[in-house]
């Protein structure tokens, strides 16, 4: 038995050999590509599985017979598809066909193109770079707002205190948002500006652009008006407050309105505004979000009116705390808070985030230099390191009431970016009050 | 017998085998090289991946060991993706004649 098992795969291997050794001749030897394809195809294959089934035989186990018949099916059932795909695409590129073919079953069928010419002729001319100067790499829902920071803010002229005369507070909802109100109404009594309480305006219900299964369209709308209605509960829920608040204070005059929008168009209703007090950690859908997503964040971002976000109402600030990090909006931070006139008797720390990275160092000393100018008390922390801990920094946040930040998260996405410990969201995190100038 | 040389005929034919496979590599080398038109290079790098496959099996015969089959199953795996790829390439980059001017 095993001398016949033997004496089978020695004739299968040197077999399947020759036949694989005469399809290489014929794929050398044959005239035109088509004929060519056809040897490697099938005698190729047949030669191939032969000696596999050789080797297969010449071991003997079970493990060995079962990897060879895979592999040999394999080859039956792929090869007719890949020499079939690649004829098709050796007809399609224009290969000739041999003299002794008869007829071209495929002309009007099929198209000859040319695949190989010269490749000056094939060649797709580069795209040319778009000559745009450089942009910062911020992402804003209003583009028309966005400004760079302005270097001739950095200078004293620019840091003129603008009287609070109009204040808007956003009444979006959320945990903080009678906080935020009492904040906006403490503000306004004490500038003795205008209060508007808006609401409704920067929340879009959510809309769905993912599949879903069966009756997508009916799903997408229904979730869409959930949203919807919880963003209208949210709204009159503040808006009732924003209303009890403003009987319960006389001195400050306050109108409520209601609006629906984009948060493009609540950018356009703020042109007229000095401070916008929003309600810390609410998202353009009526929910909470992450920091950056925040409409306070994209408010901010558009860089038209200073934003005040608040997460507890505070009732006299002590101390501030102004987080200096190497982008470029961080060099304005202490003009914005000279120019929006808050916290005038307030000691003002400064907190430098790697102050090994450029430009992070001088700014630090400038807005020092411009915050002792305005008579001011500057106290300098130690700068702190990229990748702090948070259980360090927290505790010494927490003495902080307020804090003025350029951005309220730098995190851009990304698998290394979520691990990664970002300085600003952690202070919009402990601080009650922020203000993005 | 999966371990270890095989005794007897099974040598000597996988050594033949293998002498035959290594001489069928020299047309197919030739046609790569020579060949006039794309088409032909691509056939013949799928004719390179069959007897990439029969190598790995003589392999397995004259070392012994079982595991170089579940190379030629790779290879074979390998050789169709390959094939498939050349061929979408070939039909999507190929570009429509210019007409020749009439003289």
């Amino acid at each position: 038995m095993s001398a016949l098992r033997e004496i089978l795969a020695a004739l299968l291997l040197v077999g399947g050999a020759a036949v694989v050794a005469l399809a290489a001749l014929g794929v050398a030897r044959l005239p035109d590509p088509f004929s060519r394809m056809h040897a490697a195809a099938k005698a190729g294959v047949a030669g191939a599985g032969l000696l596999l089934l050789g080797a297969g035989l010449a071991f003997g186990t079970m493990g060995a017979m079962l990897t060879v018949v895979a592999a040999v099916a394999f080859l039956t059932l792929t090869a007719p598809i890949a020499s079939h795909a690649l004829g098709r695409a050796a007809y399609v590129a224009g290969a000739p066909l041999g003299g002794a073919s008869v007829a071209d079953a495929l002309s009007g069928v099929l198209d000859r193109r040319v695949f190989d010419i010269d490749p000056a002729r094939t060649a797709r001319p580069r795209p040319t770079p778009l000559a745009t100067p450089p942009e910062e790499p911020v992402m804003s829902a209003t583009p028309e707002f966005r400004r760079p920071a302005d270097p001739a803010l950095r200078d004293s002229a620019a840091a003129e205190p603008v009287g609070l005369r109009r204040l808007l507070c956003c009444l979006v909802g959320g945990p903080h948002q009678a906080e935020a109100t009492a904040q906006a109404f403490d503000l306004a009594g004490h500038a003795g500006g205008r209060l508007t309480g808006l609401s409704g305006a920067g929340l879009e219900p959510r809309m769905w652009r993912g599949p879903l299964p069966v009756g997508g369209a009916f799903w997408a709308d229904w979730l869409t008006s959930r949203s919807r209605q919880r963003i209208r509960e949210n709204c009159a829920a503040a808006l009732e407050d924003f209303q009890g608040k403003a009987a319960a204070t006389p001195g400050v005059e306050a109108a409520a309105r209601h609006e629906e929008g984009q948060a493009a168009d609540l950018v356009r209703t703020l042109a007229g505004h000095d401070l916008v007090v929003l309600p810390a950690g609410m998202g353009p859908h009526g929910v909470e979000c992450a920091p950056g997503e925040e409409i306070a964040a994209s408010l901010a971002r558009a860089r038209l009116v200073p934003v005040l976000r608040v997460r507890r109402k505070v009732a006299e600030m002590r101390s501030v705390l102004i987080v200096v990090g190497s982008s470029p909006a961080c060099g304005m931070l202490a003009a914005g808070l000279l120019r929006s006139g808050l916290w005038p008797n307030a000691e003002v720390s400064i907190l430098p985030v790697a102050d090994h990275r450029a430009g992070v160092a001088a700014a630090v000393e400038a807005q020092a230099e411009l915050l002792r100018a305005a008579g001011r008390k500057v106290r300098l922390l130690p700068s702190i390191e990229l990748d702090f801990e948070l259980q360090d920094l927290r505790p010494r946040l927490a003495t902080f009431d307020a804090a003025v930040l350029s951005c309220l998260s730098t995190h851009h996405g990304g698998l290394f970016d979520m691990v990664r410990n970002c300085a600003h969201e952690a202070v919009a995190d402990a601080v009650p009050v922020v203000l993005l100038p | 017998m999966t371990d270890g040389q095989i005794p007897g005929l099974i040598p000597w034919a996988a050594a033949i085998a293998a002498a035959i496979v290594t001489l069928g590599l020299v047309p197919v080398a030739v046609r790569l090289l020579v060949g006039p038109s794309s088409a032909d290079r691509a056939i013949a790098t799928d004719m390179l991946g069959l007897l990439g496959a029969c190598l790995a099996a003589v392999t397995a015969l004259l070392a012994g060991h079982a595991a170089f089959l579940d190379i030629a199953l790779g290879i074979a795996l390998v050789g169709f993706l390959a094939a498939v790829a050349f061929a979408r390439l070939m039909e999507r980059a190929s570009v429509p004649p210019v007409a020749e001017p009439a003289e």
